[in-house]
């Protein structure tokens, strides 16, 4: 029963890794640029729930959608300023991408630091009591946390295949010139693409607080995970994020309750390229075709 | 080597034994060899991304793994230290190239991603692993590489170290494995097709680059003579980036230019305390904004806009 106990913690967590990947492989996706400033603005949700829920004393639900539109204006913005003008000036920016938002990470970081100091704050937990199913026990909170994710995974998922403005991220994400050619404003894209990839992760940084707690270098956690379910889902590809974040949930807590709690992430990452040894692009688009096999048939 | 190279390399080396002339300050002098030692490695960094096209992410784990190596061979088999740091070298080299085969099938972001996680497993080993390496106490009573006190002996190796693997680096570059590497960076397809043995370059290139940061991560450890598992993190890997970056990536003199530039930047901004850091993340924006190509391409447009030429950058 241990095992099965494990299994779900390890679904529950790996939910939330699912909504940290799927933001970061989104705009990998569409603009071809790893945003290493993606813990950061984890962090700063963090630290916005912090104040909203224990200080202001505002309930989780607008908590949620006042930190997810903060985080989508932030988002714009660093786009607007930082990221547009790199983009404008180089052939291939995704190295100097890389650069300007490990800029803006130790600025971040350590604004935040002479701001709110390198205490830990946050707290106890948002919801109190537990299920007890006989055979696994699970929290109301990490329930709420499970419930949380695949709703915000679900509607992810309508945002990009049913609508317009979902499309025309896929298209982006296909063929650049082809979509600018179909007329699809890139611009506007790439903003609303970067502003939805912070809003997704400040829901992790709301949901997860309780549990990682809050501090300027909280960021660490986040982005390892993004990157690891980036690279297990495939890069860009929205569902192998969603299945590469479960995965990497459950390797994560089997490993840290049979082989070392302190080795936990290095176990998951050897994993992870262990998978990638044997799927050389990911995961994702290796179901991709499963699928289309099936479908076939 | 041409004549040209031959001045050029005794102007260097003039200067490197002129300086501590005039420097008396141990301090000063560490600097000059934190930033020699920093030259390298983001020269070396530069072979692989900016030349190869190939990120590594996880640069910072070969020091590691070379500073590791070489300490506990010199603490525990009292081998020579010259041994020991071309061991922990060779060490890093060969880890290097098999972290490079399974990348050899993926994309180059994936690889940039893979080399990172490499990073991270290596410290969280070194962390975890207490019995061998003392975890986050660090490892201490490292035999030193000179017994002398003085910071001189270590000056003249780190900058000799330089010298000569930015020697190897342009020897390389000028060579058919230099036209190779180039070849690859700007079409991989051409470049097979054009009968580039691209795996076995990259395997090659990744053994050499991996190579000199464990030799330098062991120089590290037998002059600072306390190593922590912090070796291996990101941060390392970040401020070899920002310094190749900084520089002028893609050129020789970049990296070591960017070395020292933000080294002694670093060292400037400590008036201001808490602030430092944000400066210099400003730092490293306001970079790459204002000169995507870094120092060089900046003194490369101001030198060209002077003699009135167009400089493509």
């Amino acid at each position: 029963m241990i095992l099965l106990q494990q299994i779900l913690n390890g679904i529950v967590i790996g939910a939330m890794y699912s909504v940290i990947g799927v933001g970061f492989t989104l705009i990998f996706g569409i603009m071809r640029i790893l945003n290493f400033a993606y813990g950061e603005f984890y962090m700063l949700a963090s630290y916005a729930a912090f104040v909203a829920y224990s200080e202001l004393h505002l309930p989780l639900g607008v908590v949620l959608i006042l930190t997810m539109a903060v985080l989508f204006a932030i988002g714009v913005v660093t786009e607007e300023s930082l990221v547009k003008p790199v983009r404008e000036r180089t052939v291939d920016w995704s190295v100097p991408v890389i650069m300007v938002t490990l800029g803006l990470q130790i600025v971040i970081q350590n604004v935040v630091l002479l701001i709110a100091g390198g205490t830990y704050k946050g707290v106890a937990s948002y919801l109190s009591g537990s299920l007890d199913l006989g055979w696994v026990v699970i929290s109301y909170e990490r329930l709420l946390i499970l419930g949380v994710s695949v709703l915000l995974l679900v509607a992810t998922w309508l945002l990009i295949q049913k609508t317009k403005l979902g499309l025309a991220m896929l298209a982006v994400s296909q063929n650049r010139e082809g979509a600018v050619l179909s007329g699809i404003n890139l611009q506007r894209v790439y903003a609303i693409s970067f502003g939805l990839s912070a809003a997704l992760v400040a829901v992790p940084g709301v949901m997860l607080m309780p549990l990682l707690y809050v501090y300027p270098t909280v960021g660490h956690v986040p982005i390892m995970k993004a990157f690891a379910v980036t690279l297990l889902g495939g890069m860009g590809s929205v569902e192998g994020a969603i299945l590469g974040g479960f995965i990497l949930g459950i390797a994560e807590t089997l490993s840290s309750a049979y082989i070392s709690a302190l080795m936990k992430e290095g176990v998951a990452f050897a994993f992870m390229i262990l998978i990638l040894i044997f799927y050389p692009s990911g995961i994702g688009p290796y179901f991709q075709q499963v699928r289309q096999k099936v479908i076939r048939s | 080597m041409n004549r040209d190279d031959l001045l050029t390399l005794a102007g260097f080396a003039c200067l490197i034994l002129v300086v501590p002339l005039f420097v008396r300050n141990e301090y000063f002098l560490h600097l000059l060899i934190l930033g020699a030692f920093f030259a390298q490695l983001a020269g070396y960094w530069n072979l692989l991304d900016g030349y190869l096209g190939l990120i590594n992410f996880g640069y910072a784990a070969y020091i590691g793994i070379g500073a590791y190596t070489s300490a506990l061979l010199a603490i525990h088999f009292s081998l020579p230290i010259p041994v020991c740091m071309v061991l922990g070298g060779i060490a890093a080299g060969l880890i290097g190239i098999l972290l490079i085969i399974p990348c050899l099938r993926m994309v180059t972001f994936s690889t940039a991603i893979v080399t990172l996680a490499f990073g991270e497993i290596a410290r969280i080993v070194a962390t975890a692993w207490t019995g061998l390496t003392k975890g986050e106490m660090g490892l201490w009573g490292i035999p030193p590489l000179f017994s002398s006190p003085k910071k001189l002996p270590f000056y003249y190796f780190i900058f000799g170290f330089l010298l000569l693997g930015t020697m190897v680096l342009r020897k390389i570059l000028r060579s058919r494995l230099g036209l190779a590497i180039v070849a690859i960076r700007e079409d991989e397809i051409a470049a097979a097709t054009n009968g580039i043995e691209t795996n076995r370059m990259k395997v090659l290139v990744s053994g050499i680059s991996c190579f000199v940061a464990g030799v330098a991560g062991a120089f590290y450890a037998h002059y600072i003579l306390t190593i922590t598992p912090g070796l291996f993190g990101m941060g390392y890997t970040i401020q070899i980036m920002a310094m190749s970056m900084f520089g002028g990536k893609g050129t020789l003199a970049g990296p070591i230019l960017g070395a020292f530039a933000l080294i002694f930047f670093s060292e400037a901004f400590r008036f201001m305390q808490d602030y430092r850091l944000i400066v210099y993340g400003l730092l490293i924006i306001g970079t790459v904004l204002a000169f995507p190509t870094g120092l060089i391409g900046a003194v490369r447009r101001v030198t060209g806009a002077l003699r009135g030429k167009e400089v493509i950058s």
